[in-house]
Order: C-alpha cells, then sequence, then structure tokens
C-alpha cells in the first residue's frame, strides 16, 4: 500500500470520507458495484487478514440478500408465498444490493484501518483538539492490548494447567476465568496509566502537537482530484434523474445523461486510487529495470 | 376378464369419439347463426331501452345513460354509437360526459375514447394522451394505442413506442395479465384488440396470443377467469377476434366441441336479453355491457365496417355547457388529424385496411368487403408456446391496474374463500412435477385443492371444472407444486454441506455436527408447521368448501393521497380496489378477506408482523406498495367496518353476513377520513 502510506494523512482521510459518502448515500446498485470492485483493488493486493474480511463481507452480503425477503414484502414478482407473506424477487435483489453496498463499505474500511495507522490519526486531528486525539489514541489502542492481554493469561493458564477445552461447559469456566482476570488487570491498568500520565505532567499546561508530515504537492493533486470528482457527482446528483427503484420493480438503469455521469464519475472516483497505486509500481518495476 | 375387456371396449369408443369430434362439430355447428346476431343486439338495446323506461333509444341515451355517463353506461354508448352511427344525436350524452369529467378523473383514457367515438373534445383526448406513459397501467396503455390507432398523436411519443411497452409486458405464456403470474384471458383479449391493426409488424406475438386463448377455451366453447366461467371473457375473446377479422363463428380454433365462444356467452343470456354474470344470476350491467360490444363487433365484422374500435370519423358532436361556470376552451391545437390522410407514418402498417376502409367509404361503407376469415392466421407460433414454464413470472407486471381500469368496472361478483388453505399441509407433499409441466393455468385449475376433501360439494365441484378442463388434461393433471419439499430437502443439503466444511476443515467435534442438525431440525420444523405455495397455487382463486359462508364487501382506497406519488401506487381516482364482494367461510376475519383479495384480486398487502402461522396479530403496513410513514408520521392504513373505524387488529375482526369492508389510507391517524 506504498502509495497511500506515502501521502500526507489529511488527503487519504478526504478520499476517504468521499468515498465513503458517496457509497453510503448514493444507494444506486451500479455505484455500490463499482465501490466493492475499487475497495478491492485498492485491498486485495496490500490488505491485511484478507480472507477473514473476504468471508465476512461475503457472508454480510449474502445474509442481507436471504433474510430480507423474510421482513420486507414489497414488490411485486413473487418467487414463494408462505404462510401468506410473499417471499419477492425484489426484496431479494434489494438485500443484495444493501449487502454489497455494506461489503463495499467495509472493505473501504479495512484500507482506511491499514493506511491510517494511529499517528496518522493523531497528525489529522491532533490540532484541532490534542486532547480528544489523545483518546482517540488511547481508545485505539485499547481493543488490540485487551486481545494481547486475553492471550497471554490464556496462555498463561494453560501453561499452569488449570485451563482444560474438553466439555463445552469446561471451556465456558475457563473463558469466565480468563474474562474475570482481564477485567483486573484493565482496572490495574487504569490507575497505574492515570498515575504515570499525572506524573509526566498531564494536565500541567497546554498540550502541542508534532507533525511528522508535510504537504506536498502530490498530495494537493491527489485532493484536487477528490474534491473536483466528488463535486461533479454531488452536483450531477442534485439535478436529479439519479435514482433506482427496487419497488414496487426494480425501475433499472434509466441510461439518463444525469445517472451515466453519476456512475462515470463515481467509478473514477473509486479507482483512480488504486490507479495512482498501480502507476506506482509500474514506475518501480521500471526503475528497477533501469538499474 | 369381462371386466378388462368392457373398459377395453370404452377406451376404445371414448378415443373414437375424440378422433370423430370434428365430424360431431360439423353436426351441432347450429348454437347460433350469424344472422342472429343483429337480432340479438337489437334484443339488448330493446331491454335496456324497457328498463330505463324510455320511449326510444334517443331518450334512452339522452336519459339514462347520460345519467350514468362515465360510470356504467359508457360501454353501452359506445356500442350503439359504433353500431347505429349517425342515426341518433350523441350530443346530450356527450355535455354529460363532460360534465363528468369535471367532477371525476377515473378512467381518463376510457372516457377520451368515448370522446374520440363522438367526435367531441379533441383537446381532451390530447391531454390525456399527452406527457409519456411513464407508470402507465396496461389497460392505460391499451386505451391510448385504440385512440392513437384512429390517429390521435401524443406529444412526446410514437405509437410505436406504445407498442412496444405493451409487448415488452407480456407474460412468459404469450398472454397478458394485469398483475403478475400467468395472463389472463380477459386482459389478453383487450391487448389483442387494440394491437390488430398493428398485425403487420406485431404478427407473430398475436397469433401466439390467439394460441393461447384457443387453448385456454373450455370444452364447451366458454371462457373462464379466475377459475369461473363467465361471458364477460368470452365477450373480450369474441371482441378480440372479431376486430382481428377472425369469425368466432366458424374459425375452428376457437369451437370446441360445435360450440363458439358466442354460444358459450349466449348460456348467460337471459329472457329479457341481457345478460347475467354467473348462471342463475341477475341482469348485470358489466356483463350486458361486454356482450353488446361483443356482438355489435362480430355485426361490424359481417358488415365490413371494420374493427369495433376503429372509429367513424364522420360523427361530429357538439358539446352543450350545462352549467355555464367552465366555458369550453379550443384553444389548445386539436391534434386529430383530417381523416383524408390515412397515410401517415402511424397508420402506414396498418395492412389489415380496417381503419382505411372506413376512412375512405365513411358511414356509407355497406359494401361487404371479402372478409378476413379464411385468412391464414393458423399458424399459432409452436416456438412461443414452448417457452411455458412453471418459473415464477419473469417480467414485472403491475398489479395496480385494479377493475378501475378495466371496463368491469361494476362490482365484481367473485367467489372467494381461504378454506382451502386450511387443507394445506397433506397437499403440500404431491409427488414432484416435472419442468415441462403445463403453463401455471391460474383461471381454471381448481380440482386438486379438492383432491383431498371428501364433502359432496367438493367433488360436485370438481366434476364441474373437469368439464371445462379435460382438453387440457392431455398434459398432465396440475398438482401443487411440491415447493415444501424442495424447501426441506435445500435446508437439509445446506447442513450436509456445513458438516461437510466441518469435516474437512478438521473441527471433527459431535458436538460441531449436533449443531448443524440441530439447526437443520430447527429450521425444517418451521417449515413443515409454514404454509408454503408456489405462487402459480397461491395466486388463484379457491373454491368454497365450508358449509356455511359470509358474502362481505371490500374496497381499498388510497383517495387522501390520490395522484400524489407515482400513478401506479396512489392512483389520480384513489381506487385501489373498487369494491369487490368476497365469500369466506363462516368466522374469517378481515384479515382472511384481505387474503382473498391478494389471492384473486391481485392485490399485494404487506403484513410486517412476524409470526408463524398465527395471523391475529396482523398488521397492515403496505397496500400495493403504499406504505405507512410514507405521507408524514402519522400516515397509515385504517379499516372500517359498516363505517365503524374498528377497534381489533384486522386479524381479530370477525366478519358477519353483508359487512362492508373499507381499506382507506390516513395521513394523521384517521382524522382526515372522518
Amino acid at each position: 500500500m506504498t502509495a497511500m502510506d506515502r501521502l500526507n494523512p489529511a488527503a487519504f482521510l478526504i478520499y476517504y470520507t468521499a468515498v465513503m459518502a458517496v457509497t453510503m448515500f448514493l444507494m444506486h446498485p451500479a455505484v455500490s458495484l463499482l465501490s466493492l470492485l475499487g475497495a478491492l483493488c485498492l485491498y486485495l493486493p496490500f490488505g491485511r487478514r484478507r480472507g477473514l474480511t473476504l468471508i465476512t463481507a461475503a457472508a454480510a452480503s449474502l445474509g442481507c440478500a436471504v433474510l430480507n425477503p423474510f421482513f420486507s414484502h414489497g414488490g411485486e414478482t413473487v418467487l414463494l408465498v408462505i404462510n401468506d407473506k410473499p417471499l419477492t424477487l425484489e426484496a431479494f435483489l434489494y438485500g443484495a444490493a444493501m449487502g454489497v453496498m455494506v461489503s463495499a463499505a467495509v472493505l473501504w474500511s479495512a484500507v482506511f484501518a491499514s493506511v491510517m495507522t494511529s499517528d496518522k490519526l493523531i497528525y489529522c486531528f491532533g490540532r484541532l483538539s490534542p486532547k480528544a486525539a489523545l483518546t482517540l489514541s488511547m481508545a485505539l489502542r485499547f481493543i488490540p492490548l485487551l486481545i494481547r492481554q486475553a492471550k497471554s493469561i490464556n496462555d498463561a493458564q494453560k501453561v499452569m494447567g488449570i485451563y482444560k477445552d474438553e466439555t463445552i461447559v469446561s471451556r465456558f469456566k475457563g473463558s469466565v476465568r480468563v474474562f474475570s482476570a482481564l477485567i483486573s488487570r484493565v482496572t490495574e491498568t487504569t490507575v497505574i496509566t492515570a498515575d504515570s500520565m499525572a506524573a509526566r505532567g498531564f494536565l500541567g499546561g497546554r498540550r502541542v502537537s508534532y507533525a511528522a508530515f508535510r504537504f506536498r504537492a502530490r498530495d494537493a493533486v491527489f485532493i484536487g482530484v477528490t474534491a473536483a470528482l466528488f463535486a461533479f457527482t454531488a452536483v450531477m446528483k442534485t439535478r436529479g434523474g439519479v435514482g433506482f427503484d427496487f419497488y414496487p420493480r426494480l425501475s433499472g438503469l434509466s441510461g439518463g445523461f444525469q445517472e451515466n455521469a453519476v456512475i462515470i464519475g463515481c467509478g473514477l472516483l473509486f479507482f483512480f486510487s488504486s490507479l495512482t497505486q498501480g502507476g506506482e509500481a509500474l514506475r518501480w518495476r521500471f526503475l528497477l529495470r533501469k538499474i | 376378464m369381462k371386466k378388462r375387456l368392457l373398459s377395453l371396449l370404452f377406451v376404445f369408443i371414448l378415443s373414437f369419439m375424440t378422433l370423430a369430434s370434428p365430424g360431431a362439430l360439423r353436426l351441432r355447428a347450429c348454437g347460433v347463426s350469424s344472422q342472429e346476431i343483429g337480432q340479438l343486439v337489437d334484443g339488448i338495446i330493446e331491454a335496456e331501452k324497457n328498463a330505463a323506461g324510455a320511449s326510444s333509444v334517443q331518450a334512452l341515451l339522452d336519459g339514462a345513460y347520460a345519467d350514468k355517463a362515465g360510470v356504467t353506461s359508457d360501454w353501452f354508448a359506445f356500442s350503439i354509437i359504433r353500431y347505429k352511427g349517425e342515426k341518433y344525436d350523441y350530443s346530450a350524452y356527450a355535455s354529460a360526459l363532460n360534465a363528468y369529467i369535471k367532477k371525476s378523473d377515473r378512467s381518463r383514457e376510457r372516457t377520451a375514447l368515448l370522446f374520440a367515438a363522438m367526435g367531441a373534445r379533441p383537446d381532451y383526448i390530447a391531454s390525456v394522451l399527452d406527457g409519456g406513459f411513464d407508470g402507465c397501467t396496461l389497460m392505460q396503455l391499451v386505451f391510448r394505442l385504440h385512440l392513437m390507432n384512429n390517429g390521435y398523436t401524443a406529444r412526446g411519443y410514437t405509437v410505436n413506442e406504445v407498442v412496444d411497452e405493451i409487448i415488452s409486458r407480456r407474460k412468459s405464456d404469450g398472454g397478458w395479465a394485469v398483475g403478475s403470474g400467468v395472463s389472463d384471458v380477459d386482459v389478453t383479449a383487450m391487448v389483442l384488440q387494440s394491437l390488430a391493426p398493428r398485425r403487420g409488424s406485431v404478427g407473430e406475438k398475436i397469433d401466439a396470443a390467439l394460441a393461447l386463448l384457443s387453448e385456454r377455451q373450455g370444452r364447451d366453447g366458454s371462457y373462464s377467469s379466475y377459475g369461473k366461467v363467465n361471458p364477460e371473457s368470452a365477450a373480450q375473446v369474441i371482441t378480440a377476434l372479431t376486430t382481428l377479422g377472425i369469425d368466432p363463428l366458424s374459425d375452428s380454433r376457437f369451437i370446441k366441441n360445435g360450440r363458439s365462444a358466442v354460444d358459450a356467452m349466449l348460456d348467460f343470456r337471459l329472457a329479457d336479453g341481457r345478460f347475467a354474470h354467473e348462471s342463475g344470476g341477475g341482469q348485470n350491467v358489466t356483463a350486458t355491457s361486454q356482450a353488446l360490444y361483443s356482438l355489435v363487433s362480430i355485426e361490424l365484422l359481417r358488415q365490413g365496417r371494420g374493427g369495433l374500435y376503429t372509429l367513424d370519423k364522420s360523427i361530429k358532436v357538439t358539446i352543450k355547457e350545462s352549467d355555464g361556470g367552465h366555458t369550453e376552451k379550443q384553444t389548445q391545437p386539436t391534434t386529430r388529424r383530417p381523416a383524408a390522410v390515412p397515410d401517415t407514418t402511424a397508420k402506414k402498417e396498418e395492412t389489415t385496411t380496417k381503419q382505411t376502409q372506413t376512412e375512405k367509404t365513411g358511414r356509407a361503407a355497406e359494401t361487404t368487403r371479402p372478409e378476413k376469415t379464411s385468412k391464414p392466421d393458423a399458424d399459432p407460433a409452436p416456438g412461443d408456446k414452448t417457452e411455458k414454464k412453471n418459473e415464477p413470472v419473469t417480467e414485472p407486471g403491475t398489479k395496480e391496474e385494479t377493475a378501475a381500469a378495466k371496463p368491469k368496472n361494476g362490482k365484481k361478483a367473485v367467489k372467494a374463500t381461504s378454506a382451502a388453505r386450511e387443507e394445506s399441509s397433506e397437499e403440500e407433499t404431491l409427488e414432484p412435477e416435472e419442468t415441462g409441466a403445463p403453463a401455471p393455468e391460474a383461471v381454471t385449475d381448481g380440482e386438486e385443492e379438492t383432491s383431498s376433501g371428501h364433502d359432496p360439494a367438493a367433488e360436485k365441484a370438481k366434476d364441474k371444472t373437469e368439464e371445462g378442463n379435460e382438453n387440457k388434461n392431455e398434459n398432465g393433471p396440475e398438482k401443487p407444486r411440491p415447493v415444501k419439499a424442495f424447501i426441506i430437502g435445500g435446508i437439509w443439503a445446506a447442513a450436509a454441506l456445513a458438516a461437510a466444511i466441518v469435516f474437512f476443515a478438521k473441527k471433527r467435534k459431535a458436538v460441531n455436527f449436533i449443531a448443524i442438525a440441530a439447526a437443520a431440525a430447527l429450521f425444517t420444523g418451521a417449515a413443515a408447521i409454514s404454509d408454503v405455495k408456489a405462487p402459480e397455487d397461491y395466486f388463484k382463486a379457491q373454491p368454497v368448501t365450508a358449509e356455511s359462508t359470509v358474502t362481505v364487501t371490500m374496497s381499498v382506497s388510497c383517495a387522501t393521497v390520490a395522484g400524489e406519488g407515482k400513478e401506479e401506487i396512489t392512483p389520480s381516482d384513489g381506487v385501489i380496489l373498487p369494491e369487490t364482494e368476497f365469500t369466506l367461510p363462516s368466522g374469517a376475519t378481515v384479515y382472511d378477506c384481505l387474503i382473498a383479495a391478494v389471492r384473486e384480486e391481485g392485490l399485494r398487502i404487506d403484513d410486517s408482523s412476524n409470526t408463524l402461522t398465527d395471523h391475529s396479530m396482523a398488521y397492515i403496513a403496505g397496500i400495493n406498495g403504499l406504505y405507512e410513514f410514507d405521507y408524514g408520521d402519522l400516515s397509515g392504513w385504517m379499516y372500517a367496518v359498516n363505517g365503524d373505524f374498528a377497534d381489533r387488529g384486522c386479524g381479530e375482526y370477525a366478519l358477519s353476513d353483508g359487512d362492508v369492508i373499507t381499506w382507506e389510507y390516513t395521513r394523521s391517524l384517521g382524522e382526515d377520513l372522518k
């Protein structure tokens, strides 16, 4: 994820916000699908724990598609009638579209999480409110820390021979014991952290921030392209004619100018980051060859 | 041995009779002769005149009919206009209709057709046609096509676009229907009437639909709608055939065992010449008017005066303003083309010449042209027919096209019951059906529903339906699709897949497999107590099997939000379901009545309660796509029985005989409905 990593955090944050806004608020299946593909292009080559994320996303989409017809009975194309309630194709497709949208959002967030390390987040928000930045950084550290500690307690108990995982009951008892130990440890850590912060002069005066990132010309270009594409999409959307109805029947793509413009604009927005990435990779190859 | 010989002999006789039936046809084909048609038409008009107490037909037109202009008498007037032409003065009727459209916005297309027939209000016709046809119901499209076939043009779209749109709404079996599911005889016939002048471009589709109509015809020549033999369906088919230039009295495709659709329709003729909706019933306006115009259509064909909807342009009526409050504006550009220009693009395809014929000869067209009855349209397009399938609906139809858009605007008396649902569980385990099964004939089959019942009434119903059905039975009788078995099979297949994954992922603990089996068993249990039906089995009329029944009337209206959203969701006349009669087993609730409307009238309801089989907690969140909260936080559906808003859920309100249920959409918790 080199290109995104070397970008100024603010530029990437703006890009992520724009992408998420378009994906979540446009509610158009073509846009959701493009968003998913764009996120995959960025995520698949570089992302961490790809298998788990992909399985989660696929399960979410499928789950939405399968479950939605049982709760929403709108639509005309009846596939099956269960207890006088119709299961309709439209509800299924609506669920599938929602699933694709949610998967796309999840994948973009996965990309975001792997690009935006906590120092970058603090860079972005630190100047706005140093206290909030500190809280954020501690909160971000909290969950991984908790998991690490739980694992170490678990391992310790295993080594001591207390932990048994033969039956469900014993496993449950084991996890309860680990949890209780974890909670005591967390409480203790809280007190220690607070004391150590006070000892280092926290609350002693106004906090300042330090930034290790520079704002380069390429960041400006990146932000400029993002803003231009977002503005183009937004303007086209407000001009109307962009919409997709699932109920009572699929409206289909209207093929109108605004709709095509919005889809193309979104497509460019979703893919230009991975294009940047790909261009960088090509350049690297080229430079290697010259050596 | 003796028994076997006897049965063999019996089979021989039966098959011989089947083979010899064309011979029998010739012998018995004396039901009605074409000479009698004119007398029948005159008989109906005479009976109408007498019933209204009018001294002459002119008085009938100016009096009783004008009073009901726009409501029930439009088709009578239309028939008389087409049949008698300039013999009468239609200005009073036109004025009455003109007054009516100021009060009501219902069925604008039909009103426009009436005006077109009388040569009045071209500006109104233009305003009906203008503005695109997005969101038009199928029937609105059909009426627009009728108008455009007569040379009216619309701003924004061409006649070919309308034809394409109608064609695109074709069902997979080659016919049309207003809702989803299989095509309906009436609707298919009405669409054909409008497509008739377009034979040149869509001849294949017309032939496929004709083949379907031929196949749907009962053994005694009759036609059924929603499983019930009725004269209206036959009338529509007759009209469709005659507008296509086919003589229903002599075309062999539409004569079954020597009886034509006309004979079947005449079975419902009453002593005074008018028609009943059901055998043994009284006079029915819808049945009479539709029978009248179908007979007129035959007569027009016989006299060579073109199709029923090929309007006579020499008739020009001027409208007298009854109440001087609203002056007629003629400033709008008239879009009616001069009758002397038959070679415009819109008419070029009319190679059937019906239209140009009337246009050239006008009213004086008594020249009997060589009729097209012998025209070789006998190829029933086998390619289209093989596409029959039992997959659900491949193209979304519009269910909102309720009777408001159909000419059947009177009360519909439909026998309905939800009793058959109660015997569902056993039926679900019937033998599986092959994919090559006949197309879902939602309109005619009722016999399977009764196969598990033993009461005599059901047996009788079975015999009756089988009579009309036997020519279809060669394709194998229809059984409810064993969807439940498939679902349970699917659940266990998924469980097997999960078990395989667990196995190969080396998580082979007994508890994992037990958990999978338990989940599968849970879902199987839920499926087993549920009533699962394929849409083909669900959306059709249910025969009455209960001993005591109640007959109630239900209507669904969205008058408070009429015309505010999409036309198909909030129709501008506010009528989602016109007053319709339902016969239900006694003890039925309002919810059961809604379900009957869903199954028979194509209504769509959204019950948001999440119970399995118990419907007492039903909550109606939406009807036909119009949902609660769509028009503010206080909006939603309310129902009243006999005018009083009920204090119970619709799943708990038991109905008594003669109850009148009205479902209304409110935007302020019922304040706007008082």
